[in-house]
């Protein structure tokens, strides 16, 4: 449901642009805190001109730990894949076609912020570099498969809802949480579009839901067997 | 699984399946020619690679195989790239504090 420049009217696109960054800016400072560390090192100085000085403080600097480069190798490999899978588009009923988002399988793979960061690479190379997806609408595209797909449903919804089963279900949960993160990102869209006025509100959220209904059942069936085929680890946090 | 193995499994995928891809519309597209809103999309920007097809190769598998490849590799690069902004962000916490010292 990549949505093309044009779909939606100026003050949408880019008011979801400002909403994007600002998701940004807080999935990159989260991700910053998990993947580094603060390390204390002793700086020295020394001043030998005009009789024997020396100085030394304790300072601070950020550095990677080794769990954190794992973390963004990970992200690296995770978003390829997502990318490569979002290529494989498979046919549901009358002339239509549905392909992965991979919202929930980022979210449950690696948290929500590195997750969304991974969705949001995807869409940035999609759009810039294949034209998938408009420019200005990257930042509806990234609302809609990133913050609603991703963090919302991926994230908070399947906390919630793992909360309240038994560790035996999550595949079931994982399954049924990708279902509906296509559900709502499409529900996100068609709003996108209505509220734009570029075709009645309605009939469009309605006829959008209706094929996403069906979609969502590949989203669910694949989130799951990629995490099991390929072995994938749960994030834990 | 091994890190290595999902890229290599990612460009297989990317390179080699995706030649099996539905080209039916998607679920908007589908919606926007029925609601016939289709025709309001505009092309701002062409991309590098238009609509999948890398350009100047006249063999169907080797351009899908080099798109394929191009996007995977692409979307790994950006990422990894935050390694190296943070590491960045470090020095420059450094230098500021250096800085600071000085005054």
């Amino acid at each position: 449901m990549h949505l093309p420049d044009g779909f939606l009217s100026d003050k949408i696109s880019f008011g979801l642009i400002a909403v994007a960054v600002g998701f940004l800016a807080v999935g990159f400072s989260q991700l910053k805190i998990a993947v580094a560390k603060k390390v204390r090192f002793l700086k020295q100085k020394l001043a030998l001109a005009d009789g024997v000085q020396q100085q030394s403080e304790i300072s601070q600097r950020l550095k990677i730990t080794s769990k954190g480069k794992e973390k963004i190798q990970l992200m690296a490999v995770l978003g390829s894949l997502i990318f490569a899978l979002q290529m494989i588009n498979f046919p549901v009923a009358n002339g239509t076609s549905g392909h992965l988002i991979g919202g929930v399988l980022a979210a449950v793979v690696l948290g929500p912020w590195a997750g969304l960061l991974v969705i949001s690479a995807v869409l940035v190379i999609q759009s810039l570099v294949f034209a998938d997806g408009g420019v200005i609408a990257l930042g509806a595209n990234i609302f809609n498969m990133g913050i609603i797909a991703c963090v919302a449903v991926g994230y908070f919804l399947y906390k919630k809802l793992i909360n309240f089963t038994s560790a035996k279900f999550k595949m079931i949960i994982i399954g049924l949480t990708a279902w509906f993160s296509v559900v709502a990102a499409s529900f996100c869209c068609a709003l996108e579009i209505g509220l734009s006025g570029t075709v009645n509100l309605g009939t469009v959220t309605v006829a959008m839901i209706k094929v996403h209904l069906v979609i969502g059942i590949g989203e669910a069936l694949l989130t799951v067997l990629i995490i099991k085929l390929l072995r994938l680890k749960l994030n834990e946090d | 699984m091994k890190i290595k193995y999902l890229l290599i499994i990612a460009l297989l995928i990317g390179g080699v399946f995706s030649l099996f891809a539905s080209t039916s519309p998607d679920g908007l597209e589908k919606v926007a020619a029925e609601q016939n809103f289709a025709h309001q999309a505009v092309n701002f920007w062409q991309g590098l690679i238009p609509d999948y097809v890398f350009p100047g190769i006249n063999n169907e598998i080797l351009a899908n195989f080099l798109t394929g490849f191009t996007g995977v590799l692409l979307v790994y690069l950006l990422l990894q790239i935050i390694s190296l902004i943070i590491n960045k962000l470090s020095q420059s916490d450094d230098s500021r504090e250096r800085y600071q010292a000085k005054q």
